[in-house]
């Protein structure tokens, strides 16, 4: 029992320790303001994919929509000096289920990417050229 | 030279500098096609036609510049203000050129 409730408090402190450290990291963070084009100069709904990270983009429906927005602005965590942004064309404007999705539904425009630091302007605009 | 006329002559290099960053910067942008609109940071800022430009670099190290035409490959490239001095410094206009 004594046993017990040591380990329980040891796993209370631990968890008490990582929320800490979690609020406490520092990790600075920069919101962006995205926009996505095509060649022909008209808005073009795109997915926000940070980092490789396409489970956070579809879960959080990071999307730019021209119909309802201006821009899409994205709070960005920089716990490196540079992060990788992909402006990914979505062919009907929905968030896809998946990365799969995506796959089976391609757009007849290419993805967008670029490598953002946190000095680098606030809006970010992607020009989607046709694929080759 | 005396020491203390190096710290004086140091220190108004480095107060011209800070001075010179802060200074508007102004060049011209030339695209290939040069009817290809021209866009700074997001916002369209004319055709690419020797166009002159004043770049702000007082919030930002970096601007982004794209060059979109319909019937060439759009083109997006990043400059600081040193490689745009350098473009200004030789005398070459900050060149987009578009591929099919």
């Amino acid at each position: 029992m004594k046993l017990t409730s040591s380990a329980l408090r040891t796993s209370a402190l631990s968890v008490i320790a990582c929320m800490a450290m979690t609020a406490c990291s520092g990790i600075p963070t920069k919101t962006f303001e995205f926009q996505s084009i095509d060649i022909r100069e008209v808005n073009c709904p795109s997915m926000i994919v940070v980092n490789d990270d396409w489970d956070t983009a579809i879960a959080e429906k990071q999307v730019f929509d021209g119909t309802k927005m201006e821009r899409f602005s994205l709070k960005i965590p920089f716990a490196r000096p540079t992060v990788m942004v992909r402006a990914v064309p979505l062919p009907d404007g929905n968030v896809p289920k998946s990365r799969g999705d995506l796959r089976n539904n391609p757009s007849r425009y290419a993805p967008d990417q670029r490598e953002l630091r946190m000095t680098d302007p606030t809006v970010q605009l992607f020009v989607f050229n046709l694929t080759r | 030279m005396p020491s203390s006329l190096r710290k004086s002559a140091a220190l108004t290099v480095m107060l011209a500098a800070t001075a010179c960053s802060a200074a508007p910067l102004e060049h011209y942008i030339m695209s290939d096609p040069p009817d290809a609109s021209i866009y700074v940071n997001g916002k369209r800022v004319g055709k690419g036609d020797n166009l002159l430009h004043q770049f702000d670099f007082s919030q930002c190290d970096r601007v982004w510049i794209s060059a979109v035409h319909p019937d060439w490959r759009a083109e997006t490239k990043s400059f600081t203000a040193n490689q745009i001095r350098r473009y200004k410094a030789d005398r070459k206009n900050i060149p987009f050129s578009l591929g099919r």
